[in-house]
């Protein structure tokens, strides 16, 4: 079992990753936020940056606002506290943390357990 | 004309010259590119490298596939901008390939609902998985811009209904 992150109220429930550039290797470390409410994965864009990203695509996306924007799509390995993504297509935002979406998430199973203020996570 | 240009994450020296040409080909000519990182001044957290790919030189090598056989820079001559510019315009040159390409890779079984590369605006490789096209390619072709996406008549559109919040 995982605690829920208490930085910030309401808890979330983030989990330690890391980030690799899937050629150079080069890596970091961060916090990812599960959030079942977004399609696709999104990394810091300094993120990108510091690991010498190259991007590979575009992608639109419409924000809680309703405003369109268009995001550079890169390739990243993921690793999410013992569980590995090679080759997966992320998008880059100017935000703080990582942000782990749907489609990752639908790859998992996902326990919650709210009012222990735990959950758990496991392949399928 | 020999410029220095300091960009945020890395110093690039590069040997300008006037050469129409988009999509040079590969070098093989010595190329007066310098290329040196800098330390990120705020660390994601922890860091360190690892490749994957090990067969790969590392990214900066490959700085001279910009480079035409007589090592001049391919396009925007005059222009100061930095390398991640020059991926993105690399990018958009092969978003608009892709387009042109668009309904004739849909009416292509070979094609149709797989990733395609995109590389000097025409298709290099192809497969039903993202990770395998991206290994592939990146391997053969150097790690470049290449545009990698899914031929699919679905528009790719998402919506993100969380908001960023922040604790003040």
């Amino acid at each position: 079992m995982i605690a829920y992150d208490q930085s910030e109220d309401p808890p979330l429930i983030a989990i330690d990753c890391k980030i690799a550039n899937p050629v150079t290797g080069i890596f970091r470390y961060g916090r990812g936020k599960f959030d079942t409410g977004a399609p696709l994965t999104f990394i810091p864009e300094k993120l990108a940056n510091e690991l010498g990203l190259m991007p590979n695509g575009f992608v639109n996306m419409g924000d809680y606002t309703g405003n369109q924007r268009r995001h550079l799509t890169y390739i990243v390995n993921l690793h999410l506290n013992g569980f590995d993504f090679d080759g997966v297509e992320v998008a880059a935002c100017p935000r703080q943390n990582v942000l782990i979406a749907r489609d990752l998430l639908n790859q998992l199973n996902v326990f919650l357990y709210g009012r222990q203020l735990q959950f758990d996570v496991s392949w399928p | 004309m020999l410029k220095q240009q300091i960009v945020e994450e890395q110093t690039v020296i590069i040997r300008f010259s006037q050469s129409p040409n988009p999509y040079p080909l590969q070098s093989t000519a010595n190329p007066q590119i310098v290329f040196e990182e800098t330390p990120p001044t705020e660390p994601f957290h922890g860091s360190g490298s690892t490749s994957l790919y090990p067969n790969l030189s590392s990214a900066p090598s490959n700085y001279e596939t910009w480079l035409s056989p007589n090592n001049s820079f391919f396009s925007y001559p005059e222009l100061d901008i930095s390398s991640r510019n020059y991926n993105l315009i690399q990018l958009e040159k092969e978003q608009l390939a892709f387009l042109a390409l668009k309904s004739n890779l849909l009416n292509d079984q070979r094609y149709r609902e797989k990733y395609v590369a995109i590389l000097q605006g025409r298709v290099v490789d192809s497969d039903l998985s993202l990770a395998q096209l991206a290994k592939r390619v990146y391997e053969k072709h150097g790690y470049v811009p290449i545009l990698m996406t899914k031929v699919t008549d679905k528009i790719r559109k998402f919506e993100n209904s969380s908001p960023e919040t922040r604790i003040s």
